[in-house]
């Protein structure tokens, strides 16, 4: 049993935006002009927009397809790799491993290892914990915007963006990350820097319109899911 | 734990412009409903409503209505409804919709709330506002907005609050005679006529 990937290496879209999207209220606009806020979240939730997608040959039109029919309206779970490697800390931006995540539409992986930057936690975090403590070798410096992601038991591939760095020596690493972490990890848990993915469900319609039974052109809204509650 | 317990920093926070808040909700079901209205999972410290350590409020977007509840004083009772997501619901969840539903009545279902600090961690103890006993759970659709949204009401009531239907009660010698049975306070109702002037004194 596996899940669904998007390949985004092999669509290359034109655009990328992944943002953390919260709940936030607020008490209406007082006098002033000012308003109070509240966010209900927790932290938020990951939505990630592919736009302009080309998809110019056969393979790439029927590997689309096949994908949103797959995501069954929103109700399949996905894994979402960013493939945004310009701005990871990875040395040499151009690929040179071997892993197939966001290069084929199915992994059946339960494990995963890394080959370019190896991070891994120095102590057991917390479920919501904001603070990550690791040892990072292979990569560039850190300095806060980089993505990771943790392979959680139960809560699957979770995306997570540094922001700040609160002490880098030798490869020891403190650091705060945003949304918190959404189950557990213990020590010696690896965070994914090289090619930062997260667990989600299609948002909205993914199918595309051929131009001249040729060409087409789609975009893809993804948003985080969540296993259901046992 | 009253508001008086928490924490200077967790009040400045409440009486902040920006506020971090987490409302949870706890149905003393078996096994107990724990959902929040946050994303992800959710720990809280035990205290003497939630009394176990270690478990997880569950926050993948179940919990679509919190209703607004009063402070209840001398003796006033109220009913509310908390609105949960219909579509992709836990399996506890939809056994107390369907097969489990007598396991409802009188649950206790509790309402509390914390705060966070800038860095979500939990700043304040849990601050449970609202006791309610559990009443029943309905399931509605509704086609009216474009895309159909299936939701769960669960009905809950105060301590004071049933469901009793008050009888319909007239003031004929028949109904006062059966209320009480030497009762001859209302024999002279029929002798009234409807639109009759009673003058005074006659």
């Amino acid at each position: 049993m596996g899940n669904y990937v998007f390949p985004t290496f092999f669509f290359n879209p034109v655009s990328l935006k992944a943002s953390l999207v919260g709940a936030a209220i607020t008490g209406g606009t007082a006098i002033s002009g000012d308003a109070q806020f509240a966010d209900l979240s927790g932290g938020g939730r990951w939505v990630v927009e592919f736009g302009e997608t080309a998809l110019w040959t056969a393979q790439k039109v029927k590997l689309w397809r096949a994908l949103a029919a797959a995501a069954d309206g929103g109700a399949t779970p996905i894994i979402v790799p960013l493939g945004d490697r310009r701005n990871s800390p990875l040395s040499n931006t151009r690929f040179a491993g071997s892993t197939t995540l966001g290069r084929q539409h199915y992994d059946t992986s339960t494990t995963w290892t890394p080959e370019e930057i190896t991070a891994t936690l120095d102590i057991d975090h917390a479920l919501r914990a904001t603070q990550v403590t690791f040892t990072t070798a292979g990569g560039e410096e850190l300095i806060g915007g980089e993505h990771f992601s943790v392979l959680n038991p139960t809560m699957g591939w979770r995306l997570h963006r540094l922001t700040r760095i609160v002490s880098q020596a030798a490869g020891a690493v403190v650091a705060e990350c945003r949304p918190p972490l959404r189950e557990a990890a213990p020590a010696g848990t690896y965070l994914n820097f090289e090619n930062p993915c997260c667990l989600m469900r299609v948002d909205g319609e993914m199918d595309l319109a051929l131009d001249m039974l040729r060409f087409g052109r789609a975009s893809a809204r993804f948003v985080e899911t969540f296993p259901p509650a046992s | 734990m009253p508001l008086s317990d928490w924490s200077a920093p967790a009040i400045a926070q409440l009486e902040g412009g920006a506020v971090r808040p987490g409302l949870l909700f706890r149905m003393a079901t078996d096994p107990v409903i724990r959902l929040w209205a946050g994303i992800g999972g959710l720990t809280i410290d035990a205290d003497t409503i939630e009394t176990e350590a270690d478990v997880v409020y569950q926050g993948i977007g179940e919990l679509v209505g919190i209703p607004a509840f009063s402070q209840l004083l001398n003796g006033l009772a109220e009913r509310v409804e908390f609105t949960l997501a219909g579509a992709g619901i836990s399996a506890d969840i939809a056994a107390l919709a369907s097969t489990e539903a007598a396991s409802i009545l009188n649950a206790e279902v509790r309402t509390g709330l914390l705060v966070f600090d800038n860095n979500w961690t939990i700043l304040s103890p849990t601050l449970w506002l609202g006791h309610h006993r559990a009443d029943n759970l309905s399931v509605q659709r509704d086609d009216s907005q474009g895309a159909p949204v299936r939701s769960i009401t669960l009905s809950v009531g105060s301590v004071f609050t049933s469901r009793m239907r008050p009888g319909i009660s007239f003031w004929t010698p028949r109904d006062q005679k059966q209320r009480s049975a030497d009762d001859s306070f209302c024999d002279n109702v029929p002798r009234y006529s409807l639109g009759t002037t009673k003058l005074w004194p006659m």
